[in-house]
């Protein structure tokens, strides 16, 4: 197969392709496609560029020698978690504790998209379970989802920091799943 | 974007670093940011940076260096059946105007 059909295939098929085929070029192109956002994320945690690009490149060999040794089903959260390890690890070397954000974000694989928001029974039961989340979430879920609201936009509006924000965001959008879950199951038992 | 090959997700990317897109495409990446922690620490990150012009450059670097990685095995062994195939054609030329110049010789003395 030529390079350029492979770039339009998914991260999945790739990998299926270099399990039957071994060649480590289909790697190169699956991890091409992460430099950037690994990049960003050793950034993030490291807060040096060159210890960042660095990392990067001892990710890109980890995973090379890693991927061959046993099949994965969902790389980019396999990938987010070998970079944030291998951050965590070097800052544990430097002793450097880092002080964690409450910002954890559920890691959604591509094959699994929510089906939230779907029929219009569902959005009646979503109504009545926003109004049940606490102030914080329910003002920053109703800004940003409803309002279509950017991040920016929610922060000025509601005086909070990003952080909290996004926070606010992510608890809420999981409890809004509990919530909602619940009530449907009310409804139809 | 120089010779890197920036595909749209990233270019979506860098569009929102340096606040390119409508409030509309922007509002689209901040619900992907909330769906993926990969893409949101990514982004924190790359706010840090005070030059965004940097990053295609850092973006190309690091891909030029897992070209190598990747492709190294191949291109050994096709250096090594290039040399090879130099050093056959070598022998062949030789042992073809070996024969030439024995024959030659050979003709000389009988005539």
């Amino acid at each position: 197969m030529s390079q350029k059909n492979l770039e339009h295939i998914t991260d999945s098929e790739l990998l299926d392709l270099f399990y039957q085929k071994k060649d480590n070029e289909l790697l190169g192109i699956l991890l091409q496609r992460y430099t950037l956002l690994l990049l960003g994320t050793c950034l993030k945690y490291l807060k040096n560029e060159t210890e960042a690009r660095d990392a990067v490149q001892q990710v890109f060999l980890k995973s090379l020698t890693e991927i061959p040794k046993y099949k994965i089903n969902y790389f980019k959260s396999w990938i987010y978690m070998v970079a944030k390890n291998h951050c965590l690890m070097l800052l544990r070397d430097k002793n450097i504790t880092l002080e964690f954000e409450s910002v954890a974000i559920a890691e959604e694989d591509d094959n699994k998209k929510e089906e939230l928001f779907l029929k219009e029974e569902q959005l009646n039961i979503l109504e009545t379970a926003i109004e049940e989340l606490n102030e914080g979430q329910k003002e920053c879920i109703q800004m940003f989802y409803l309002q279509k609201k950017s991040y920016q936009e929610v922060c000025k509006q509601t005086g909070f920091t990003l952080l909290q924000v996004k926070s606010f965001i992510q608890n809420g959008k999981r409890n809004l799943k509990i919530l909602m879950e619940k009530k449907s199951n009310k409804n139809h038992g | 974007m120089g010779n890197s090959k920036i595909n749209i997700e990233e270019q979506k990317l860098l569009q929102y670093l340096e606040g390119n897109l409508s409030s509309e495409e922007a509002h689209a990446f901040e619900k992907e940011m909330a769906e993926s922690a990969l893409l949101n620490d990514a982004v924190e990150g790359l706010q840090q940076l005070k030059d965004n012009t940097k990053i295609n450059h850092y973006v190309d670097d690091l891909n030029k260096q897992l070209k190598q990685y990747t492709a190294s095995k191949k291109k050994r062994r096709i250096n090594y059946k290039s040399q090879f195939n130099f050093w056959a054609i070598v022998a062949i030329v030789l042992i073809i105007s070996l024969a030439v110049i024995t024959y030659l010789i050979l003709h000389k003395i009988h005539s």
